[in-house]
């Protein structure tokens, strides 16, 4: 890694990031519309249901427009890190092939990309969290805000690697709704978990484990470090993945002898 | 300057070059033509390494700059900033920064559009576009110089312009491969490759 390059490829990526109109609507909108309609919507009824992920049988008892709060702001998370991490990494992949030509390495066009990502989710789980507190005081704020980092992180590597393999922009962005609606924006929300047949499947998908993780640190006193293990390798795996096939696609193939 | 040794390659079962092999020397301008969809620029893209060929082996003697046939430059960036990707790409950023700033400009006068300098690439026209595309092909002052159609949308001026960049380039002994539909001027070329039906004629 050549820190000259690596840093004068993260400032482009942040500027062309920020140059995106749609990018920064997407970022500042979204969370605010979503939590204002849960606001205005989700009743002040008590619910019950269990942290699936404690050790121990825990449940917990909040009311549904707490709980909405908490799984809508995941979605978001899901949703957001997602798209802004495809668009990131798909609009100038062929450019981005041109730079490794000239002399990049294709790593560290990937892994200041990846800065970026990383960055950006901070700013929006800070932006999403302490929006949250406005509304209730979680149990523990951090262990939450840890969860949606995951959840983040996890959905940023996923679109990031839909961004390596799919071409059409279109596609892309069906790919990356279409999953994060399903896993994030359905299937963990907590209601329709703990009443869910075939369990497994939902508890393999990316947000499981970060959603439970955000879930239970805000409502329960539970321990959850177990968790964090399971985040952080579908996050490697996710990014990994993102960057073999980036590096193997951008690569100069090998025929070639230059001579300098 | 470059040899290139039984080139083929197909996609499926479509053979777009086959067992191409020539030799091109420093100082000379070569044109390489064909019909749309002859294999030039996949011929383009695997001399410069973006495409791998089922078979053959390409040498290159020499710093390569490429044009390619898009525009490939950052749209959301200014002028300058592609220039200083690319510079930092081409590893001049760590270098005397005056000199290749001094190349950039100079470009910039030649091709006529330094006054965009500060502008977003988005908001220019396909022309300055193109421009700024050629330019990061040359800003290294490469040896080996392979173009791929890279005056499309040029004006008859900036054309005029180009050819006479072209030409100083081959006086000072750089290897020149461009595509090139106009051969009206063909004499000014030292070689011409035909390609046709997978081979060079």
């Amino acid at each position: 890694m050549r820190w000259n390059f690596f840093i004068t490829s993260l400032i482009m990526h942040f500027r062309m990031l920020v140059r995106q109109k749609i990018v920064l609507l997407l970022l500042l909108g979204i969370p605010v519309l979503f939590i204002f309609i849960v606001q205005l919507t989700a009743s002040k009824r008590q619910i019950f249901f269990e942290v699936a992920i404690a050790t121990t049988k825990t449940m917990i008892k909040a009311t549904e427009a707490n709980v909405s709060l908490i799984f809508v702001s995941m979605a978001t998370i899901g949703f957001l890190s997602s798209f802004v991490s495809l668009s990131l990494v798909q609009q100038y992949k062929n450019v981005n092939r041109r730079l490794v030509i000239c002399g990049y390495n294709p790593a560290e066009l990937m892994v200041s990309a990846l800065g970026v990502i990383f960055f950006i989710i901070v700013l929006l789980i800070l932006g999403i969290g302490f929006s949250i507190q406005f509304f209730f005081h979680p149990v523990h704020f951090w262990s939450m805000l840890l969860g949606m980092l995951f959840n983040g992180l996890v959905y940023g590597g996923y679109g990031m690697l839909a961004g390596c393999i799919i071409n059409g922009a279109l596609e892309g962005t069906l790919m990356v709704i279409l999953l994060a609606n399903i896993d994030a924006g359905w299937l963990q929300n907590p209601l329709i978990f703990s009443e869910a047949r075939n369990k497994i499947i939902i508890q393999l998908l990316p947000a499981y484990r970060p959603t439970q993780l955000s879930v239970g640190a805000a409502f329960t006193d539970v321990p959850l470090q177990t968790s964090i293990f399971i985040c952080f390798a579908y996050m490697l795996f996710f990014f990994g993945s993102a960057i073999i096939i980036s590096y193997y696609n951008m690569r100069i193939k090998r025929m070639h002898k230059i001579k300098k | 300057m470059i040899t290139a040794k039984n080139i083929s390659k197909s996609y499926g079962k479509k053979e777009i070059l086959s067992n191409v092999s020539f030799a091109i020397g420093a100082g000379t301008l070569n044109a390489v033509v064909g019909e749309n969809g002859a294999g030039k620029s996949t011929l383009m893209k695997i001399l410069i390494g973006e495409l791998n060929a089922d078979k053959g082996m390409v040498i290159l003697n020499g710093k390569v700059g490429y044009c390619p046939q898009n525009s490939l430059i950052f749209s959301m960036l200014t002028v300058e900033e592609n220039f200083n990707y690319f510079a930092t790409a081409y590893g001049l950023a760590s270098q005397n920064k005056h000199l290749w700033i001094a190349r950039r400009n100079e470009l910039m006068d030649q091709l006529g559009f330094r006054k965009y300098l500060h502008y977003q690439v988005e908001h220019l026209s396909g022309g300055t576009q193109q421009k700024l595309n050629l330019s990061l092909a040359l800003i290294h002052e490469p040896d080996i110089l392979i173009l791929d159609e890279p005056y499309g949308a040029f004006d008859w001026t900036t054309y005029q312009h180009f050819r006479e960049i072209i030409f100083d380039l081959k006086d000072q002994g750089k290897c020149i491969v461009m595509v090139t539909h106009l051969l009206n001027d063909s004499e000014q070329f030292d070689k011409v490759f035909t390609l046709k039906e997978g081979s060079i004629q």
